[in-house]
């Protein structure tokens, strides 16, 4: 069983922990990371729908998918400046 | 790495000072600062959050690019997290270059670069007790 680690940023604090983890046999897209965490809080779905997905290193394209266990980062709408 | 974000003030004479390069004509700065008001309401102060080893990189990445694509000569960007009173210097950017013509669009380049895509947040503390995350940019996925 692989692990995806999310961590939250901002407004999506308000939703949910700092951080949570997804559970997955074999890979998974941004599409659906992003079900899961409608699906754990919908209270945040169209917060999580505009919110890009990254690692440490660099924002992931929506159709990336996930092979194996990784932190990923959940980055809500830059309201920097 | 150089770190792009910070906790301290950011010393506005030191930042422009470092653009003031021999073979430059031109320094444009710009400084974004904490206003009192908002969507119509009286705002206390403004606290920042980033994503600081993604946002040094893409901060890095833009500087990087705007040299290039603008043939300027120094860029630099700073930005603050935490709590900032009214007044504070949020973010500063500034470039030199030969002429004024290219410094003035790469710093414009930057600025909007850097609302618009670095993972940085802003939380406003209103007058009346309430306190907000700004809904920030719209992404393409």
């Amino acid at each position: 069983m692989l692990q995806v680690k999310i961590d939250f940023f901002a407004a999506l604090k308000d939703h949910f922990k700092e951080s949570t983890s997804i559970e997955f046999a074999e890979k998974l897209s941004i599409q659906e990371i992003k079900s899961k965490l409608k699906s754990l809080q919908p209270s945040a779905i169209d917060l999580i729908d505009s919110s890009r997905v990254s690692t440490e290193e660099e924002i992931l394209e929506a159709d990336s998918i996930i092979q194996k266990s990784m932190n990923l980062y959940l980055l809500p709408p830059s309201s920097g400046g | 790495m150089n770190n792009f974000i910070t906790n301290e003030s950011i010393d506005l004479h030191n930042e422009i000072k470092k653009a003031g390069l021999i073979s430059c004509g031109a320094v444009v700065h710009f400084s974004g600062l904490v206003r009192n008001h908002n969507e119509g309401k009286p705002v206390l102060a403004l606290e920042y959050e980033a994503f600081q080893p993604l946002a040094n990189k893409m901060i890095q990445e833009i500087l990087d690019n705007v040299k290039e694509k603008f043939s300027i000569q120094y860029a630099s960007c700073i930005h603050r997290i935490g709590r900032l009173e009214l007044g504070e210097i949020a973010v500063i950017v500034v470039t030199s270059s030969s002429h004024r013509k290219e410094c003035y669009s790469a710093n414009q380049y930057i600025i909007d670069k850097v609302k618009h895509e670095i993972p940085i947040w802003k939380r406003e503390f209103f007058a009346d007790g309430t306190i907000t995350w700004s809904k920030g940019c719209e992404h393409e996925h």
